[in-house]
């Protein structure tokens, strides 16, 4: 099942998938037609306003705790409220794109400050978000920017378990399973 | 992109069926628990550890995609083996400590791009419930690989090769 020896790069559709609406907020614009039937694009504002309510209440927990940290720990904490705020952005241009601005307005914003343990329940809440969303997205671009999202959600999560003195991996599906 | 790339997403772009596409990944994440093994092999102390139970992690994960694949009714059709190791990781087990778990990290990186393009091209949304989890769990062994190589954790807002 190897390719072959010597094959060039050979990856024109990947070389345009990079190329292409992967950058910045234009991660979840999307635009490609629609692969299957459902889910309907009034589903995807669902799943989109879902997902933003989650980074709106991680935010929350994160922005009072890297107020409260020092040093190292308080840079990893800012570098993943910088992250879930280009997340919310993303999402929210996308909710926008489908004529659903004031949906993603309606949504609950942040609680209140929490503790690193608090963060990272919310962190985990969104990780299950985003891992069940690609499933009800027929967008495929929607898909993958929801997956590219999910993976620094996973990433979030394993960072603060290492500020809480955890293991970053403790089992094979990120607690999901 | 760098090589460990160009193999591992070969895998992802050729396939032109959902049924091709699952067993493609079936057939990768088997490729990692090899990978992983080979790496415990040579690794030191937590490092070795540490591969040792992400290889039992990749075999969880090989497990679900398996069990995706015969919800579509087929079965697996061949495994990787030493020399597939060889060819997607090249020299992995041969260099420093700090070469096998970068190699590790590029590994790890191509899957979730991998997974990424099976997403996007997919015809049965049902067949990415499992995708969603063993992601995040790959996501969360780049955290793990990182923090041995003293490299930023989540370098990234959204997560890709390249």
């Amino acid at each position: 099942m190897s390719p072959p020896a010597g094959r060039a790069a050979g990856l024109s559709r990947r070389a345009l998938l990079q190329a292409g609406a992967l950058a910045g907020a234009g991660v979840l614009l999307g635009g490609c037609a629609s692969e299957t039937e459902a889910p309907s694009r009034r589903a995807e504002v669902g799943v989109l306003a879902d997902l933003l309510a989650h980074e709106r209440r991680v935010l929350g927990t994160l922005d009072p705790l890297a107020a409260s940290l020092r040093g190292s720990d308080a840079r990893r904490v800012r570098q993943l409220v910088a992250h879930d705020e280009r997340h919310a952005a993303a999402l929210l241009a996308a909710l926008r794109a489908r004529g659903a601005g004031a949906a993603a307005g309606a949504v609950a914003s942040s609680i209140d400050a929490a503790p690193l343990a608090r963060a990272l329940l919310a962190k985990e809440a969104a990780l299950a978000a985003y891992a069940a969303a690609p499933a009800r997205l027929g967008d495929g671009a929607l898909r993958v920017g929801v997956l590219q999202i999910g993976a620094a959600e996973a990433e979030h999560a394993g960072v603060l378990r290492l500020l809480l003195g955890h293991d970053p991996a403790p089992d094979a599906f990120a607690g999901l399973a | 992109m760098n090589v460990v790339a160009e193999r591992v997403l070969w895998h992802f772009d050729e396939p032109r069926t959902d049924t091709a596409l699952v067993r493609a990944a079936v057939w990768l994440e088997q490729l990692c628990v090899l990978c992983y093994e080979t790496a415990a092999e040579a690794l030191p102390g937590e490092a070795r550890a540490l591969a040792r139970r992400f290889a039992a992690h990749e075999r969880a994960h090989a497990a679900g995609m398996e069990t995706v694949l015969q919800g579509l009714t087929v079965g697996v059709r061949n495994r990787p083996e030493p020399v597939d190791v060889v060819w997607h990781l090249p020299g992995l087990g041969h260099g420093t400590r700090a070469t096998t778990l970068a190699q590790l990290v590029e590994l790890e990186e191509s899957m979730l791009s991998g997974y990424q393009e099976m997403a996007r091209r997919i015809g049965d949304l049902e067949l990415l419930r499992t995708v969603g989890t063993v992601t995040a769990g790959g996501a969360q062994h780049l955290v793990a690989l990182r923090d041995a190589l003293g490299r930023p954790l989540v370098p990234r807002a959204f997560e890709r090769v390249g």
